[in-house]
């Protein structure tokens, strides 16, 4: 373990991306407490509308006269709680999906796969868009729709990593003594396979940040007055190109928490899995 | 070669089956009379009426199945209540405004992706090959609405280079639809202005959505270019003196595009999904733009329709490049 942490200390680009998420984490958890206008989560001051940037408002207001500032770090706590909602019950669906196909195999485990494949079969921010909006807008249903979209990559990863582990003396050796398959399943196999599941959701928490994004811009996603980068910079462009600083400093936001999520999942991935280490 | 297409076409239809009955499962999904759903909330009675005789909702669910699969056999997507016209008709409409970005868009990742790749591979471990990596991480991270944006606001609104959305400028004539791609169209008819007119229109989207799938391009390139290089026939043809470039290209470049290749399908799809956004905002024409409108009107009809095109037409770019994938690496023949 000691070796596998030296070799991530290393890893310049994974340092930075862990960097970055313990400042997005932290920001999440403490922004309430942080920020210089907490209240202009919801507040108004129509008056001190559309300020460029300045010292008492560093990335201005927006025409409701809100502290940008204050809401592009709110809003990291909104992303956050979304995307790690979205990732547990991806998980909590696509794990044991993927568990009991790989093992199993058979024509339970062919279906499985098969419902998998018909989920990737459509671009994902299409499938999204299209269940956001069945479902209605509001965080519940963008959280649902996310999740719905997001399960089958943990599927068929736990999957692939099954099926090889399902291989191991150590399964044939429980097998023979006559474990119940579930045990051998959750107790043994998953422990085995947890750290490929934690890299796909390091990864997985990028990309579904940006996925909610989308869904905030398209306004079916978290719904006013609550602060969230996509909607910001969505209602931005009735106030281009004057007040540039509305759209700026939100997709900076998003672009430094995805980056920090995606390079600390590069790295996790280099350490734990070999195989797909970035050739240097 | 033959037995391998008719094979692969063969499996994407159960995909194809299970994609139609997941948008059946979705509409029934939703709480409330699928009718009232399907036909919007601003629908009158009668629109609603004629939709539940459409597609039987009365009947059976099983019943109500068959005939959704008929109706979409027969090439109907419904109507969309907003205009009164049939889904498929708008649809098909739009598609080639859609499908020539997506084109550009990949054509610019390609050209640009895999040379990138070849010279950071080439070049391992100079300030070109870092200079690169950072600029691939970065490309995967930026969300493509904030980047159409951007673009915009510094090429359109600040240094007036480049149109800021549409297909064509005001007052200047669409060409006689052939392929409905303006470009190429326009270079049939032999009408420089407009291929250029359509062309500057073509580069800011294009631009933005060729972003992420070029990054991810040229890192599959330089990894499987640097995996090829260090194999022993690599090694043995250089000692033989061969020259550079025709090692590069005739055996390195042929066993090292595979990989890239294949991702091309899986690209293809991510371009189409964010064209959905982009679209938008620069207020091209295509299916994108028609998936944000029929949303901010609730046309569920519409927005489903769009699913089912896109899920379909990646569906086939997986089995359009799984055959090239097969006509670079005959050994796949034999597997499938």
């Amino acid at each position: 373990m000691t070796s596998r942490l030296r070799l991530f200390a290393r890893d310049k680009a994974a340092l930075a991306g862990a960097g970055l998420v313990g400042i997005i984490a932290f920001l999440a958890l403490a922004g309430p407490h942080l920020v210089p206008y907490p209240q202009d989560a919801t507040a108004t001051h129509i008056l001190d509308g559309l300020d460029p940037p300045s010292v008492a408002h560093f990335f201005g207001t927006d025409d409701f006269g809100r502290d940008l500032f204050s809401r592009v770090v709110l809003g990291a706590g909104t992303a956050l709680e979304l995307a790690l909602g979205v990732a547990g019950i991806a998980m909590a669906i696509g794990v044991p999906l993927g568990l009991w196909a790989g093992y199993f195999g058979g024509w339970l485990g062919n279906a499985i796969m098969r419902v998998t494949d018909v989920f990737l079969a459509v671009p994902s921010l299409v499938l999204a868009i299209a269940l956001a909006q069945l479902l209605r807008a509001g965080v519940g249903s963008a959280i649902l729709a996310l999740s719905l979209t997001y399960w089958p990559h943990f599927s068929r990863n736990v999957y692939a990593e099954t099926r090889s582990a399902r291989t191991a003396t150590f399964v044939d050796a429980m097998e023979g003594m006559g474990v119940a398959p579930n045990r051998i399943l959750f107790l043994h196999i998953l422990p085995n396979i947890a750290s490929s599941i934690i890299v796909r959701a390091t990864i997985g928490i990028g990309y579904i940040i940006m996925l909610a994004a989308v869904l905030g811009f398209l306004g079916i996603g978290v719904p006013a007055p609550q602060p969230d980068w996509g909607a910001t910079i969505a209602h931005s462009r009735e106030h281009l190109p004057d007040d540039w600083w509305l759209a700026f400093f939100p997709g900076l936001a998003i672009f430094l928490s995805v980056l920090g999520f995606n390079l600390l999942g590069d790295g996790l991935r280099d350490i734990i899995d070999p195989r797909f280490r970035r050739s240097r | 070669m033959l037995l391998f297409l008719t094979r692969r076409v063969l499996l994407g239809i159960p995909t194809l089956f299970g994609l139609v009955l997941l948008i059946f499962l979705l509409i029934h999904a939703v709480p409330g009379d699928p009718a009232v759903v399907l036909a919007g909330d601003q629908a009158t009675p009668r629109q609603v009426a004629a939709i539940r005789a459409q597609y039987g909702f009365d009947k059976p669910l099983m019943d109500q199945f068959a005939i959704y699969v008929s109706q979409l056999a027969h090439g109907s997507l419904g109507v969309s209540y907003l205009t009164q016209r049939p889904v498929a008709r708008e649809l098909a409409d739009r598609l080639p405004a859609t499908l020539e970005l997506a084109f550009f868009a990949m054509t610019l990742a390609v050209g640009i992706g895999i040379p990138a790749g070849l010279l950071a591979a080439q070049r391992h471990n100079s300030w070109i090959d870092h200079t690169l990596r950072v600029l691939g991480i970065g490309g995967l991270a930026i969300a493509s609405f904030w980047l159409a944006i951007m673009l915009q606001f510094i090429f359109s609104m600040n240094l007036n280079l480049l149109p800021v959305h549409g297909r064509l400028s005001l007052g200047m004539q669409a060409p006689r639809r052939l392929t409905g791609f303006f470009t190429v169209d326009a270079l049939l008819e032999g009408r420089w202005s407009v291929f250029t007119d359509a062309l500057r229109h073509l580069i800011l989207p294009g631009v933005t959505l060729s972003i992420a799938p070029l990054a991810t391009i040229m890192r599959f390139t330089r990894a499987s270019v640097l995996a090829v290089l260090r194999r022993d026939f690599v090694l043995y043809e250089r000692a033989m003196g061969y020259p550079r470039a025709i090692l590069m290209t005739k055996y390195i470049l042929r066993n090292a595009l595979v990989t890239p290749i294949t991702q091309i399908g899986l690209l293809l799809g991510a371009i189409l999904g964010s064209a959905v956004v982009i679209e938008d905002i620069f207020d091209w024409p295509g299916l994108g733009s028609y998936a944000v409108q029929s949303i901010a009107t609730d046309d569920y009809q519409a927005t489903l329709g769009v699913v089912l095109v896109v899920g379909f037409l990646y569906i086939l770019i997986n089995i359009v490049v799984d055959f090239v994938h097969a006509l670079i690496d005959r050994r796949l023949v034999e597997q499938l």
